[in-house]
């Protein structure tokens, strides 16, 4: 198995850890307002809904942490070259926090798919995830394969949302419809990011867009 | 002919009705009130006692039933605008 790594500015470091805060919180408030309609309306989708969104939350809180352990490591090596900047505990934790951010937002992203396609059996879920992970765990390019297949659920999300606004168009609906849409373009270039680091720059940068998007749509149906 | 009523604003009428009756109704008004047939009617009831929105009471000396609202169909109620607006902006009516 290959992880195939991209060289970023260190500049983009600090940069990074902000925006993946940003999307931990958005995503974790998405997923909140969706409990919070599903205990007033005790319905399923909006339950699925918030656990695939908190999915998401976890996953990038731990990429969050796995970067903070990278910049710190990288700043330690500056300062002192003498001293091994990644020690094997945090080695040790880097791996943790890649394989659960992988597990959390392939888990999370495929819930998404499975309820915006309407799916009632619980099984096609399962089946989704299990196919996803056969192909994480036996693939030479755990990144590039990795990347894909959550590009793969965002695409038949942002489909589905595109039906939606083009059957009934509202703002909400378009945000909704652009947020995931520029979500998945912001997937799709990190899955090349490691033959250009401009593209691990920019696809975070329009995922940040897309995750303003869908926090402009909520905050539009909370503030009114 | 107007719009098919969705789940959501179904579930929305009938708490609605049970509110204007002052908080407690007999089926033969919620029948009347909700516009639904007996079948669909008796298939939300057994939802909405399900979900705790909604308590039976069953009078033992008359043999009839009232239906009442409880805390969390007040709660529905008056949360109802919004939660439509973010199943409306997610997609995530059931079907």
């Amino acid at each position: 198995m290959r992880v195939v790594t991209c060289q970023t500015p260190l500049w983009f470091g600090t940069s990074e850890i902000i925006i993946q805060l940003i999307f931990t919180l958005v995503t974790f408030l998405i997923a909140f307002y969706a409990y919070r309609v599903y205990a007033i309306s005790r319905q399923r989708p909006s339950l699925l809904f918030s656990i695939g969104f908190l999915g998401l939350s976890i996953a990038y809180f731990m990429q969050l942490l796995l970067n903070y352990f990278i910049l710190t490591g990288v700043r330690t090596s500056q300062l002192l070259p003498n001293v091994v900047a990644a020690s094997s505990t945090t080695l040790q934790l880097s791996v943790i926090a890649v394989i659960l951010h992988m597990f959390f937002k392939t888990t999370g992203l495929a819930l998404l798919a499975y309820v915006t396609l309407k799916e009632r059996n619980m099984k096609i879920f399962i089946l989704l995830v299990a196919i996803s992970f056969v192909g994480l765990v036996f693939s030479g390019f755990l990144s590039l394969s990795f990347f894909l297949i959550t590009s793969i659920f965002l695409a038949f999300i942002t489909l589905q949302y595109y039906r939606r606004h083009a059957r009934k168009p509202t703002t909400n609906s378009l945000l909704v419809f652009l947020g995931f849409g520029l979500f998945l373009l912001g997937n799709i270039q990190l899955a090349f990011a490691s033959s250009l680091s401009l593209l691990y720059i920019s696809g975070h940068f329009i995922a940040l867009l897309g995750y303003a998007l869908l926090l402009m749509s909520l905050l539009r149906v909370v503030m009114r | 002919m107007s719009k098919k009523r969705g789940r959501l604003q179904i579930i929305y009428d009938i708490l609605n009705a049970i509110k204007l009756k002052g908080g407690t109704i007999k089926p033969t008004h919620l029948l009347y009130k909700s516009n639904l047939s007996h079948q669909m009617m008796n298939d939300y009831l057994k939802e909405l006692i399900g979900k705790e929105f909604v308590i039976e009471h069953e009078e033992k000396k008359n043999n009839s039933k009232t239906y009442s609202l409880t805390k969390k169909g007040y709660d529905y109620l008056a949360e109802y605008k919004t939660v439509m607006q973010f199943v409306e902006s997610f997609g995530l009516e059931e079907e």
